[in-house]
């Protein structure tokens, strides 16, 4: 069907089983919309999303020639896609449907007060009908995906990433800002919760990933402008050490760039003597069967961890959060080293031991006599460091001593933190970052891998503190979501967008500056240049028709005159319509 | 039974597993290193919740803390009921009666037994059982009445060979 | 007639007479005879337990070797001695080091052990070898109107995988028998706690309100009396309820297992040692 010469509204109502229908008297309410200007079909149904229903709507715009469809059903973050698609398959444009919110907007919270409730129902769909008359036809548009990824560090995540989506089918550029790849965990001999060193690991993922023809690695190198949009990106990669640059054009992009362990300075003493170090560090330390005091060479004999160092501090802004793969970490690595020295210690805040095979760990740990002991997280151990000498107090809250020890090596569990150039890559890239400095995804539960800017992935612990294996199973996963759009070749973009009209555009940039999003650019083909919207990086969130003073913006599909309409339809109902609300 | 009672300076401990081996090598102490410090069986005692000084998982940890001295002169090991709660509760299968058991061992061992059980002990390696004292004319004519057996037949010979061979010269093995 | 050892510790014969004659008599009428043990020796619970393991592992052994030697098992009515047998021969059965180290000491009484002996506790008897349809069967003189809340004792029913007498945090054995008596088994909360009997020695104050607490969580459900399966649970639970510190609260009468039974299949009440009670129970008793 066309376009809107005359509207011809069909109206379904939907009972959602109990759940609206429970609230909302939805027969009287399309026995309302029945008399509304424009509808030429009204009934209620007990699904519409079933196939009942959307047999239903698609036999009512065949037989009735319907050009515009409502339906007051759930809320459209459930179904607008199912019923979008349901009036298209019928040869409707899909932009020439709407849909009310009965549920989650009417009968979940109005649910003591069903006449209230059945009132504002028929106040909403009168809104709707009103609007509906006004909607137009949108063209679908549809963006060409270039089939390669820019992957961006090249640790465990980046590498996985990369050979998931090489193997199949498809280009990588490989990033990497130091001249080796496999970021933290190469540098690592100790890993958990196996007894697989970190060369073990990275190294054969390495070689593959060096045979496979589609990847192309950069080294020492790093991204150094970054344009365009889903499925066409523009990137430039700068080498660090000859300052050359390269462009490449990509489909979509995978961000790994990781962490950085965090160096506790003024933390227990680390700093003062060298025989304080970091879980990072020892982990580094050359694969030997004896461990050695740093400042002596002599084997250690007392060894004591400390969990919890820059991490779990309340107030201390990139430091609140927990760094998740500490505890099991220490446990393995004190339970490894146990053997070695005469007493091993762990000091605690609490034990989060909670992955598979971890608390495995933890009792391995105390069975091979590991002394746990709990500090209290407002009188944290204190360290002191004498002629080279180490002293250690604290209180054990579950034995209620005050204890001390001399040990000859402390090892700090330090915080995960984001590394000192995500600020950089944050803006590069339109991403956003949570409390804790990592990045943050487009939503924690159900989109986890992917972000604002659409076509970019974040994956690993540079979405959040992790272990390697969380890491290499979230790049696994943004590497589908990857693969997804390129196999695809093509991807669909909402034509809901903001769009400039030339004519009305005063060239004053304010638009430029309030898109959240940088998907407002200068089009200097006019004189003087005026704002263009790359339809495929806006969000349309409005924000640039309200900041415009020229009012040269169209929101589509929430135009003025839509919106006015249904404020219009609200406020002064048509006289043949029942049910007006208070006015 | 000795009580920190003089005022000094606070000296402070010095973590050490060797008092915690030394445990887990005696029969019944084996499970001491299965302890995570969840804290269910002091949940579930019954002394805990009736006198302050009783914490089964406190004790544990001074145990793994290595304070031998501390806890080997204790009166606390000695307060634990054997009622097993605990053991019926503990999630890592800790035989907490079983530990203390041991620790009363090896606490007997070098001298350390309360009064009341030492004068019991010397009871029943004299008479072969614990009420002999207690069975009077009374107690006898109650088992009359009834039709039971008046000499109770207890062994005393078997305890005396006991004494010489595991108590002699203090509790020792 | 099934034929059993009865062990009957040290405190039954002097303080609960009663009890060990209506044992004897209530398992003889459904069908199991019980021959006293002589020349025993203490089971060495708690107290030698507690200074020296061997030691005590050969008293206990003693009883089991005198058991081996009459090809006899062992009925215990007393919690500590029933889980003082069952756990060392729990040890002998595993442990052959200390099993030879034992055997060597009883070779000099002319005794050994060498695993054939059974240790039942009473409770056990009822389920496993007269079953509860046999007592329901014999029940001659119903109870009619009581409410009675049962207490197993901790010895008796824990450690659940040593000796495997009933279900550790949920036991049933003398709630069913008391239902099948015609009374009504009634629970209670904290009903698996001990009766702080054992803490006495050492702390009498504290176990005298461990004990305090258990009356009062059964003084909540309003019952007629308490029912018990081991001679020193009964004894404190009684005792407990006298003195300064129990106050006026009216006293709970507490009835060991067989002489709650035993009424109720017929036997006269005078030659189970009912009158020897501390706490008159005529509350339950003339309940027919």
């Amino acid at each position: 069907m066309t376009e809107n010469n005359e509207a011809r509204i069909g109206v379904f109502v939907c009972h959602c089983g109990h759940n609206i229908a429970g609230t909302v008297d939805v027969k009287e309410v399309a026995e309302m919309a029945s008399k509304l200007p424009g509808v030429v079909f009204s009934t209620d149904e007990m699904f519409m999303c079933s196939d009942a229903g959307q047999v239903l709507i698609r036999e009512k715009i065949k037989e009735l020639n319907l050009n515009r469809v409502v339906v007051a059903s759930c809320s459209p973050r459930m179904h607008e896609p199912t019923f979008r698609r349901v009036v298209e398959e019928a040869g409707m444009n899909r932009y020439l449907f709407d849909q009310v919110n009965l549920r989650e907007h009417v009968s979940w919270c109005h649910m003591r007060e069903p006449e209230l409730a059945t009132e504002k129902a028929k106040d909403l769909v009168r809104m709707s009908v009103a609007r509906a008359a006004k909607l137009e036809n949108l063209p679908v548009k549809r963006v060409n995906v270039l089939p390669s990824t820019l992957v961006v560090g090249g640790g465990i995540a980046g590498l996985r990433a990369t050979l998931d989506i090489a193997e199949r089918g498809f280009d990588v550029i490989l990033v990497e800002k130091n001249s080796e790849l496999g970021g933290n965990v190469g540098n690592w001999t100790h890993l958990f919760p196996s007894n697989q060193s970190g060369v073990d690991v990275i190294v054969p993922l390495i070689k593959t990933i060096k045979k496979n023809k589609r990847v192309k690695i950069l080294l020492d190198s790093k991204v150094s402008a970054f344009e365009g949009y889903i499925g066409n990106f523009n990137v430039t990669v700068k080498n660090l050490n000859t300052e050359k640059e390269e462009k490449f054009e990509v489909g979509t992009v995978v961000i790994t760039t990781g962490f950085e362990p965090f160096e506790p300075k003024g933390y227990y003493g680390y700093g003062e003597s060298p025989d304080i170090l970091t879980l990072a560090e020892l982990q580094k330390l050359p694969p030997s069967d004896t461990l050695l005091v740093p400042s002596t060479g002599k084997p250690v004999k007392k060894l004591v961890f400390i969990g919890c160092v820059g991490s779990r501090e309340p107030g201390v802004k990139g430091h609140e959060h927990c760094s998740r793969h500490c505890c099991s970490a220490t446990a393995k690595a004190a339970g490894d080293l146990r053997d070695r020295v005469d007493e091993a210690l762990v000091l605690y805040q609490d034990i989060r031991t909670y992955g598979s095979g971890h608390e495995e760990l933890h009792r391995l740990a105390r069975k091979k006599h590991v002394i746990y002991s709990k500090f209290p997280k407002d009188n944290k151990p204190k360290v002191t460091v004498k002629k080279g000498k180490i002293k250690l107090t604290w209180f054990d809250v579950l034995a209620g001593e005050n204890l001390e020890f001399e040990p000859d090596m402390v090892v700090l569990s330090t915080a995960m933190i984001p590394p000192d150039d995500v600020e950089e890559t944050s803006h590069l890239f339109s991403l956003t970052r949570s409390g804790d400095g990592f990045f943050n995804p487009e939503h924690i539960k159900l989109a986890p891998l992917t972000t604002h800017t659409a076509g970019v992935m974040i994956a690993g612990a540079a979405q959040a503190a992790k272990n390697a294996s969380e890491s290499v199973i979230d790049a696994s996963g943004a590497a589908a979501k990857a693969v997804g759009l390129m196999a695809q070749g093509e991807v669909e973009i909402e034509s809901t967008v903001a769009h400039v009209l030339p004519d009305l555009c005063s060239s004053c940039h304010t638009c430029l500056t309030a898109c959240p999003y940088g998907a407002i650019t200068m089009d200097v083909e006019h004189d003087p240049p005026v704002a263009v919207v790359t339809e495929a990086k806006c969000h349309s969130c409005g924000t640039c028709a309200a900041a415009c003073p020229s009012s040269a913006i169209v929101m589509y599909h929430s135009t003025d005159d839509q919106i006015l309409t249904m404020v219009e339809a609200f406020l002064c109902p048509a006289p043949e319509a029942e049910g007006g609300g208070s006015a | 039974m000795t009580q920190q009672t003089k005022e000094q300076p606070p000296i402070n401990h010095i973590p050490s597993s060797t008092f915690a081996k030394d445990i887990s090598r005696e029969p019944g102490g084996e499970g001491i290193m299965q302890c995570i410090q969840c804290g269910m069986c002091t949940a579930s005692c019954m002394v805990a919740s009736k006198t302050e000084r009783y914490r089964p998982r406190k004790l544990i940890q001074k145990i793994l803390l290595g304070k031998r001295e501390e806890v080997l002169s204790s009166e606390l090991p000695w307060l634990c009921m054997t009622c097993r709660l605990c053991e019926e509760r503990c999630q890592e299968d800790v035989d907490l009666s079983e530990i203390f058991t041991a620790v009363r061992e090896m606490a007997a061992r070098e001298g350390y037994i309360p009064p009341v059980f030492q004068n019991t002990i010397d009871k029943v390696l004299e008479d072969g059982w614990l009420l002999n004292d207690a069975y009077t004319d009374f107690e006898e004519d109650d088992r009359d009445d009834l039709g039971l057996d008046t000499d109770l037949g207890w062994n005393n010979e078997f305890v005396k060979k006991l004494k010489k061979k595991y108590f002699e010269g203090g509790a020792k093995k | 007639m099934k034929e059993f050892l009865l062990y009957t510790g040290c405190t039954t014969p002097v303080r609960l007479p009663g009890y060990e004659k209506a044992v004897e008599l209530v398992l003889e009428k459904l069908g199991v005879r019980l021959t006293t043990m002589k020349d025993a020796n203490c089971c060495g619970a708690q107290y030698i337990e507690s200074v020296n393991h061997v030691a005590f592992a050969a008293m206990s052994g003693r009883i089991l070797a005198l058991a081996e030697k009459e090809n006899m098992n062992i009925i215990a009515i007393c919690g500590a001695c029933s889980g003082s047998l069952k756990h060392v021969k729990y040890d002998l059965d595993n442990n052959p080091e200390l099993l030879a180290e034992v055997n060597d000491i009883l070779e000099e009484e002319g005794l050994k052990y060498t695993g054939k002996t059974q240790v039942k506790h009473l409770l056990q008897i009822f389920r496993e070898d007269i079953g509860y349809d046999a007592i329901k069967s014999a029940i001659v003189n119903p109870y009619k109107g009581i409410r009675l809340a049962a207490h197993y004792g901790c010895h008796v029913t824990r450690p659940e995988e040593i000796v495997q007498v009933d279900d550790a945090e949920n036991p049933t054995i003398i709630d069913r028998i008391i239902k099948a008596a015609g009374g009504t088994a009634v629970d209670y909360n904290g009903k698996t706690r001990c009766c702080g009997g054992p803490l006495l020695a050492m702390d009498e104050e504290v176990g005298n309100a461990i004990g305090r607490d258990k009356i009062e969580n059964i003084r909540a459900e309003n019952v007629d009396g308490i029912v018990t399966a081991c001679v020193f649970c009964d004894i404190q639970l009684t005792q407990v309820q006298f003195g300064e510190e129990a106050g006026n609260k009216p006293k709970i009468p507490v009835i060991t297992l067989p002489q709650f039974l035993g009424p109720a299949l017929g036997i006269d009440e005078e030659s189970l040692g009912i009158s020897l009670i501390k706490i008159n129970p005529q509350a339950i008793l003339k309940a027919h």
